[in-house]
């Protein structure tokens, strides 16, 4: 049970650090699109602003033992998500950002960090169904009880949010 | 409240047993897998020497080359973490494992990266690596030279991270206190058989085989025990 919690914990480590990843990428990001004249602007504000909303929200591990807790980190996390996939659906319009290089490779990342999210997050889910499963059979739930061991909570999948941007170069 | 608890759970379950309906062999065999048949034999044995090359060379790094005829409408990133993880690529530990895979009819490609192959392909370079080669070579029918080609351009990072051959060492499985123990239970019983206490030594002998089967279970290979993936690398289509 204790080899169970430490895997759940691990593979929570894994979903925290691909965020984490993410929200590194979004200042590149930023910094080529505003250098594109006539940028919408109000795309970006929103970008930025919920990339700042999700650096304040101070996380532990104890928020796997609680349901509200992840679903709020998750909606702050999907809300991010949404407005990037928002600007990289207007991205599409602006010829030069396609052509350059250093945006295409950071376009890579994203993508490649976005399924890395939803990988970690899926194997996150994997090790508390099996963990949650353990928990409640006999006699790891007299043993729970004792060392308060208590069940933990998923991510809620929400296949829109949960869908990468799918951006596509290849003209 | 527990309804949705339970279909939850349903969902999950139900999701995790997806796999692709590819029949794929459980461990590959070879470096290259052609079920789409692209490759020539002469081909294949050029593609398959050459990888092995890299396997010898540069500790183990393992690259898989697989070519499918259809995603079956799946996704590709599902196919190749699902594939790369259960042919477990890459040496154990290290991660160095990596799957290129190619559906002919979609004219999709993936480079699946393992962990250990993260910090020398990022995916920016694993991205121009298959819109500039591998998905032009998948339109004009020259795949061949595509993953050649591919193969240039990752050994250089390759060799920098992985310089030198695999050291086939076999670690001690055992910690020495293990040995201890092993020692201090051996006396015990050879004490309880000469007292003729049979049945006491009966259940020391059932601890001992129990110790000896749980310390096999560990004793994994180090080599092809990778496949530790976290989705990392790019996908890209025509």
């Amino acid at each position: 049970m204790a080899k169970q919690n430490q895997a759940t914990l691990s593979s929570w480590g894994q979903v925290q650090n691909q965020y984490q990843r993410r929200m590194d990428l979004v200042p590149n990001l930023v910094n080529i699109v505003k250098g594109e004249a006539n940028f919408e602007k109000s795309t970006l504000i929103e970008v930025i602003n919920s990339r700042a909303k999700a650096t304040q929200t101070d996380i532990t591990p104890a928020i796997t033992s609680n349901q509200e807790q992840l679903r709020q980190f998750q909606q702050i996390q999907d809300k991010l998500g949404s407005s990037l996939s928002r600007l990289l659906v207007l991205v599409e319009k602006y010829p030069d950002l396609k052509t350059n290089q250093q945006f295409s490779q950071l376009m890579d990342e994203l993508a490649g960090t976005e399924n890395r999210i939803s990988v970690a997050r899926r194997d996150y889910n994997n090790t508390v169904q099996s963990y949650n499963a353990n928990l409640i059979t006999f006699p790891h739930n007299l043993l729970a009880k004792l060392f308060g061991f208590s069940t933990k909570a998923y991510f809620q999948s929400d296949n829109n949010a949960q869908k990468a941007p799918i951006i596509n170069f290849s003209n | 409240m527990i309804m949705k608890r339970i279909l939850l759970t349903v969902f999950i379950l139900i999701s995790s047993t997806i796999t692709s309906a590819l029949t794929l062999p459980d461990t590959p065999q070879t470096r290259v897998i052609d079920l789409a048949n692209v490759f020539s034999r002469q081909q294949e044995q050029n593609l398959e020497t050459r990888l092995q090359k890299v396997y010898k060379k540069n500790q183990g790094t393992e690259i898989e080359i697989l070519t499918i005829n259809s995603l079956e409408s799946q996704n590709i990133e599902d196919i190749a973490l699902d594939t790369a993880r259960k042919w477990r690529l890459g040496r154990k530990g290290i991660n160095n494992g990596m799957l290129i895979l190619i559906s002919r009819k979609d004219k999709a490609v993936r480079i699946e990266i393992g962990y250990g192959l993260e910090a020398a392909i990022p995916d920016g370079l694993a991205g121009e690596i298959e819109r500039q080669i591998l998905i032009p070579s998948l339109e004009s029918d020259d795949l061949y030279n595509g993953i050649n080609t591919t193969l240039d351009k990752l050994m250089n990072p390759i060799n920098k991270e992985y310089p030198t051959p695999a050291t086939n060492q076999i670690k001690n499985q055992y910690p020495p206190y293990y040995y201890v123990i092993g020692f201090i239970i051996l006396i015990i019983f050879l004490i309880l058989i000469i007292s003729g206490n049979w049945r006491m030594a009966l259940d020391i002998l059932q601890l001992i085989l129990g110790i000896i089967s749980s310390g096999n279970k560990d004793s994994k290979k180090d080599i092809g025990n990778g496949g530790e993936f976290g989705g990392g690398g790019t996908s890209s289509k025509f």
